[in-house]
């Protein structure tokens, strides 16, 4: 099985400081780091790769400095790596980038890997369109979002992947799947694995390939094309809090009980009383009537 | 063995003092391994941070001053006797401190510590980042490397130069340090405070890249045994308390109350109004002088920096990063000759010690060894600050009265609280550590 990771560098969270006033960012202070979601998007093929055999094939797209996550990834395991790089791709939005991947990943040979991993977004832009994008140039299904991953034994030998899947306000898809396909992992998946000394040592000194997109058969960067174009950049307000007022018609115990609650609808609640057996019965049908269980 | 896993010197430790002997030393041609345990040099340092005479790299580094990170050079002195509510300062300023090679300069840790890294690394040396290093490895009395914290996490050299910190593992480890007792040792607790170009060189009466360096004692901590700076960056200002850690223990004070109550100090508040906090980081400080100096080599190890207590604490005087920087030199000059000779024993690198001892290193050390006792002196702390503003008071005050002359007023006031003997006594002292 031949698996691929997309990489990016990105700031670490901890070291950008923000002007509240100018909502400047302080590059100074940056530290790049191997994006937290990419990590997970690594250690996942990692230990794909490890379970059913392959071959795992880490890259990114950055100028010199992004070397550093591909020595992350070599000295987790990947087996080869490279770097894209051309100096007009400071200006590249993320359906560039993602094109450029794409023709990256044709040009290898015949066919695509049977896998590919990304980060489900990165820490500074967190556009989340690389993985998407990415998937569509070359024609893969693709799964976002991914917090569970397990492979599951198939009769036929083949690889069956069961997917967990966020969604919003905190729903859960599960999914039974098998490559081709495009994964896209939030940083939650795993923890990434700290490479043995002899490994860090080996990839620190390794020589990185490196590959000038521009270059590709399959590439024609059309800046034009790209559709967001970023106008302002500010930090959000904070949300304003709303005041209930409580009813002065109410007694004080009431009117304190309207505070405390935030002047939402009283809160429903059952109490429950009789032997184990059926209360439990009871909480399982509540449960599955509310779609819990 | 790997033979990836041996170098020709190990160094533990990318801060000015590790960072100085590995830059030496690959110059030089030898393999050396630049062990760090934060994801980048700097990531973990903490220091106030003056780095005073930093010529010392730029012989090393011909482009230093074009080049290196640092925030501004220090014109201006200033040293306050704090009392509760008033401050009595003594302030220098020379245009003589504004030309290369400065006297001294404010550093961001974080920025400086990684360029000089670099500098290393563009030498060939490797930087391995992320990575602590637990123990040393011996044949016989020999340190033939070190064990990281990874697997397979042996690395193999003649020559290993700890240049761990403060609290130094290696250094303890190899019994060459003893355990440290708590009047040895301080706690620096620092703020980086923003405030802006303009406003820092107008609040401080500072022109272009000058800056300034300002120590403070007595109320600034308190009934604590320690004192506070401020010194100016670029566009922030780095400030904070450094408490003996006995002292701490004793009076059950938090230490960030400490800072909380010096900048709210009359004298300090209006230096730091509408800062903005940037960062905020304590660590220990070696302070004890001479006495806390321990054995700097046995066979195969040296110890430089931090790890080996070499910081300058004497009063007016608060040094370390100079200190570290010519100790690294120091420690790879010796471990060159050890590799010239072929001979990593023990005998051989003593040489490193008797470097130091022809230095300003172990020479000032020794000079001031008085000095941190006095310093830490309960009346020079605690009282004599109080009493110095209280005597400029009364020397001052013009009440509509005869006056009295001055040397009247100020020993009234003086011997208010303290014996014309101790008065002395303490004279003497003072001018046993810091002046014949």
């Amino acid at each position: 099985m031949r698996i691929a990771v997309c990489l990016k560098q990105a700031p670490d969270c901890s070291s950008v400081y923000v002007d509240p006033v100018s909502g400047e960012v302080d590059r100074e202070r940056f530290v790049q780091t191997l994006n937290a979601a990419d990590a997970c998007a690594l250690e996942a093929a990692l230990r794909l790769k490890e379970q059913r055999g392959g071959s795992l094939f880490a890259l990114t797209l950055g100028p010199d400095e992004s070397d550093e996550v591909l020595r992350v990834a070599l000295a987790m395991g990947a087996d080869t790596v490279e770097r894209l790089w051309h100096p007009s791709a400071v200006d590249w939005g993320p359906l560039t980038i993602a094109a450029a991947l794409a023709a990256r990943l044709h040009a290898d040979s015949s066919s695509l890997p049977d896998l590919i991993f990304c980060g489900e977004q990165s820490s500074d832009w967190a556009s989340g369109t690389v993985g998407p994008a990415l998937a569509a140039y070359l024609g893969l299904p693709q799964i976002t979002g991914v917090i569970g991953l397990e492979a599951l034994p198939d009769p036929s030998g083949q690889l069956l992947l069961r997917v967990t899947r966020r969604l919003e306000r905190g729903y859960r898809e599960r999914l039974l799947t098998r490559p081709p396909l495009l994964l896209t992992v939030h940083e939650t998946l795993n923890e990434p694995r700290y490479p043995s000394l002899p490994a860090h040592l080996a990839a620190l000194q390794a020589t990185i390939a490196v590959c000038d997109p521009l270059s590709l058969p399959q590439f024609a960067p059309d800046v034009e094309a790209e559709e967001a174009t970023i106008i302002e950049v500010r930090i959000p307000r904070p949300r304003p809090h709303r005041l209930a007022i409580p009813d002065s018609q109410l007694s004080p115990f009431e009117r304190i009980g309207e505070i405390v609650s935030g002047g939402t609808s009283r809160r429903q609640t059952r109490l429950l009383e009789g032997p184990p057996e059926e209360l439990a019965h009871e909480l399982v049908r509540f449960l599955k009537e509310r779609g819990f269980v | 063995m790997h033979a990836q896993q041996q170098f020709d010197a190990i160094v533990v430790g990318a801060g000015p003092a590790g960072s100085s002997a590995a830059l030496v030393l690959a110059r030089a041609g030898l393999r050396v391994a630049l062990i760090e345990r934060g994801e980048y040099p700097g990531a973990k340092n903490v220091s106030g941070a003056v780095f005073y005479a930093p010529g010392l790299l730029a012989e090393l580094l011909p482009s230093f001053w074009d080049e290196a990170p640092f925030e501004r050079y220090i014109t201006r002195r200033v040293l306050t006797f704090l009392g509760k509510e008033s401050a009595f300062s003594l302030d220098f300023h020379t245009r003589h401190f504004a030309l290369p090679p400065y006297n001294g300069v404010t550093v961001l840790r974080p920025k400086f510590d990684r360029w000089l890294a670099g500098k290393a690394v563009e030498a060939g040396a490797l930087l391995i980042t992320s990575t602590v290093v637990d123990d040393l490895l011996y044949e016989g009395a020999r340190v033939i490397g070190v064990q990281c914290r990874r697997d397979n996490g042996a690395l193999y050299a003649p020559v290993v130069i700890a240049a761990d910190g403060a609290n130094s593992f290696l250094a303890k480890k190899a019994g060459l340090q003893r355990e440290f007792s708590a009047e040895e040792m301080s706690l620096g607790v620092k703020e980086v405070l923003r405030l802006g170009t303009r406003t820092i060189e107008e609040r401080f009466h500072l022109t272009g890249d000058e800056g300034m360096a300002s120590e403070y004692v007595g109320e600034a901590t308190g009934p604590i045994k320690g004192g506070a700076f401020l010194y100016t960056n670029r566009e922030t200002l780095s400030l904070g308390i450094i408490v003996q850690i006995a002292s701490l223990a004793q009076q059950r004070i938090r230490p960030y109350e400490l800072l909380d109550r010096f900048k709210q100090h009359p004298a300090v508040a209006p230096l730091v109004r509408d800062g903005l906090t940037l960062e905020y980081s304590a660590h220990m400080i070696p302070e004890g002088g001479w006495q806390l100096v321990p054995r700097l080599a046995r066979a195969g190890l040296l110890v430089a920096g931090d790890a080996a207590a070499l910081v300058f604490a004497a009063g007016i005087f608060l040094e370390g990063m100079n200190f570290a920087v010519a100790s690294g030199l120091a420690a790879a000059e010796t471990a060159l000759e050890a590799h010239q000779k072929g001979d990593f024993s023990a005998a051989t690198l003593a040489g490193y010690r008797k470097r130091l001892e022809q230095s300003f290193v172990l020479q000032d050390l020794q000079r001031f060894r008085l000095t941190p006792a006095f310093v830490n002196n309960e009346r020079l702390q605690n009282i004599y600050p109080e009493l110095l503003c209280q005597a400029a008071e009364q020397v001052f005050r013009s009440e509509g009265r005869p006056r009295k002359k001055l040397g009247s007023t100020i020993l009234t006031t003086l011997r208010s609280k303290v014996s014309l003997w101790t008065l002395l006594r303490d004279g003497w002292q003072a001018g046993r550590a810091l002046f014949f």
